[in-house]
């Protein structure tokens, strides 16, 4: 056993596999759930739909009112996408290739930011919102995301934006480009992973942000999708191939974009280490 | 020539997380139901929370989250990064990262689910795990725990991708066994990021607030009442401003003071 452990062998292998189906067994209990009847499930919790019961979807769409509250986490995310672009990426630059004092500062003052908890702010600014009229609206929500989200996003930006050589940007600027130029033209290719994956790592926290809305959205017109979710469970106490069909509804915009894009999610949270 | 590249970003940090940072500090020497005038009282708000027996609940609760936290997804996050470092399977690293990314509600209902008496597992297992003071705790810990060790298996392996390889060549014409590779070489190898990853469990486990809300709410009977989820309910269910706050300014301390303990024990090498 020592031998096939040490060179990679089966047994390592069994381990990997047995983690994927940890991994994977919660995901299988919930789309077989939302594929089958009511009576089904009931019958038979664990097992395998009998037959796949689509329409489980469709109603949990239109009863759980899940159109709008879609489309709300949508404008939520992005918004948030494009403010910390806006935001992020000058800061990020500035940081990586203007010299000033106070710079490394900023750095670790943007470090600490991100491990700050909401906790922390989320009762003056609850406060300070209502007052200014600026609770139960998604444009609000979405200063708050690019004020929490842009630390990481500018960290993260940063390190590819420091990989750039200084001269290739002085040869342009000496050329005659202008800052813009010398930006979209040197810096923004070489950044593209890193804005890349800025975009989908804040789009899925925007989506999957619960805490927030739930503090300062509490109408259902702007309701995004986490906190509608939360809300299910008291209405639709026993229709559990409800829940799950519509637990998997809301879980299918990030799934998807990490289907496609699992390296960047991995790169930039695993590679930074941060979580948000 | 600055200020346009890194203004927009600083001001909107300072508006929204710094001075509302700063102000929960002061708010928690007031008291404020956020309607009224809020009314100096020293620290009086520091004096009812600790004294009271559900804050000092929560904070045991907080306690055994963190310890928790510190060791189960810790061991398996190192034992998954390792074997894919050996075996190079890596499209299991998506399989077990995909929990990580999926919106926290969405994982509550399913676990809800899994653990319902008599519907899930729970038919089969005859107890309603989330629904009994002295399980409850550790099964949302276990869902946690399910969405979160992908995440430090590719903190670690991402780790493990910078170590020289002639390390581990030199180990094996040694006839090192899988179990000496590992401690002697990756352990050592990546403890910079260990360290990293535990201190960040500390801060993050007194942070806790969607887990619970998600499955119980802190129920029952407060048996999963975390510092977060009371903050939230004496802020925006009993309108205490001011005691609120406290409570979010222990949490921040507890975090600090968790770090302070790791760098205590880890310098006198109690720890790893």
């Amino acid at each position: 056993m020592t031998r096939s452990f040490r060179s990679g062998g089966l047994f390592s292998q069994v381990v990997l596999l047995i983690l994927a189906l940890y991994s994977f067994f919660p995901l299988y209990i919930a789309l077989s759930a939302s594929l089958k009847s009511r009576a089904d499930l009931f019958a038979n919790p664990l097992g395998l739909p009998k037959e796949l019961y689509f329409t489980n979807y469709v109603q949990a769409f239109e009863v759980g009112n899940l159109k709008q509250a879609f489309f709300n986490s949508g404008l939520l995310a992005a918004g948030a996408v494009l403010g910390v672009l806006l935001t992020a990426i000058p800061a990020a630059y500035a940081l990586a290739k203007i010299p000033f004092k106070g710079s490394s500062f900023l750095v670790g003052y943007y470090f600490f930011c991100t491990t700050i908890p909401a906790q922390l702010f989320i009762i003056p600014l609850y406060l300070a919102f209502s007052r200014f009229g600026l609770t139960n609206s998604l444009f609000g929500l979405v200063l708050v995301y690019i004020a929490i989200f842009s630390p990481f996003a500018i960290l993260l930006m940063r390190s590819y934006f420091m990989n750039i050589p200084n001269e290739l940007l002085e040869a342009a600027l000496i050329d005659g480009a202008s800052m813009l130029q010398a930006f979209w033209r040197i810096v923004f290719p070489v950044a593209r992973p890193g804005v890349i994956t800025t975009v989908v790592i804040v789009a899925m926290w925007s989506w999957n942000n619960f805490l927030l809305p739930l503090t300062f959205l509490n109408q259902e017109r702007v309701m995004p999708v986490t906190v509608r979710l939360g809300m299910l469970m008291g209405k639709w106490s026993a229709a559990w191939e409800l829940i799950m069909a519509s637990a998997i509804l809301g879980a299918l915009p990030v799934a998807l974009l990490f289907a496609f894009l699992h390296r960047r999610f991995i790169a930039g949270l695993a590679g930074t280490g941060l979580k948000g | 020539m600055l200020l346009p590249f890194i203004g927009p970003a600083l001001l909107l940090n300072i508006a929204i997380v710094l001075v509302p940072s700063v102000a929960t500090v002061v708010l928690a020497f007031f008291e404020w139901s956020g309607l009224d005038v809020p009314r100096f009282v020293g620290i009086k708000n520091f004096v009812t929370v600790l004294t009271e027996s559900l804050f000092l609940r929560a904070v045991a609760h907080n306690i055994v989250w963190t310890a928790i936290f510190l060791t189960v997804p810790i061991a398996m996050g190192l034992l998954g990064a390792e074997l894919l470092r050996r075996t190079k399977r890596e499209l299991f690293q998506p399989i077990y990262f995909f929990p990580v990314i999926l919106p926290v509600v969405v994982i509550g209902l399913i676990w809800r689910y899994i653990y319902h008496p008599t519907r899930g597992l729970g038919k089969i297992l005859g107890v309603s795990l989330l629904g009994q003071p002295s399980t409850a705790l550790f099964a949302i810990a276990f869902a946690n725990i399910w969405a979160w060790w992908g995440f430090l298996c590719a903190v670690f392996y991402s780790a493990t991708q910078g170590i020289p390889h002639d390390l581990y060549e030199a180990a094996t014409l040694d006839g090192a066994t899988g179990w000496q590779e590992f401690r002697y070489i990756t352990l050592p190898q990546i403890l910079p990021t260990l360290t990293f990853m535990e201190v960040m469990t500390i801060i993050w486990s007194f942070q806790v607030f969607d887990w619970i809300w998600v499955t119980t709410q802190g129920g029952p009977a407060g048996a999963t009442e975390l510092l977060a989820t009371l903050l939230y309910k004496r802020a925006f269910y009993a309108y205490k401003m001011g005691e609120a706050s406290a409570i979010g300014v222990c949490i921040s301390l507890f975090g600090l003071a968790g770090v302070g303990l790791y760098y205590y024990l880890a310098r006198r090498g109690a720890e790893i």
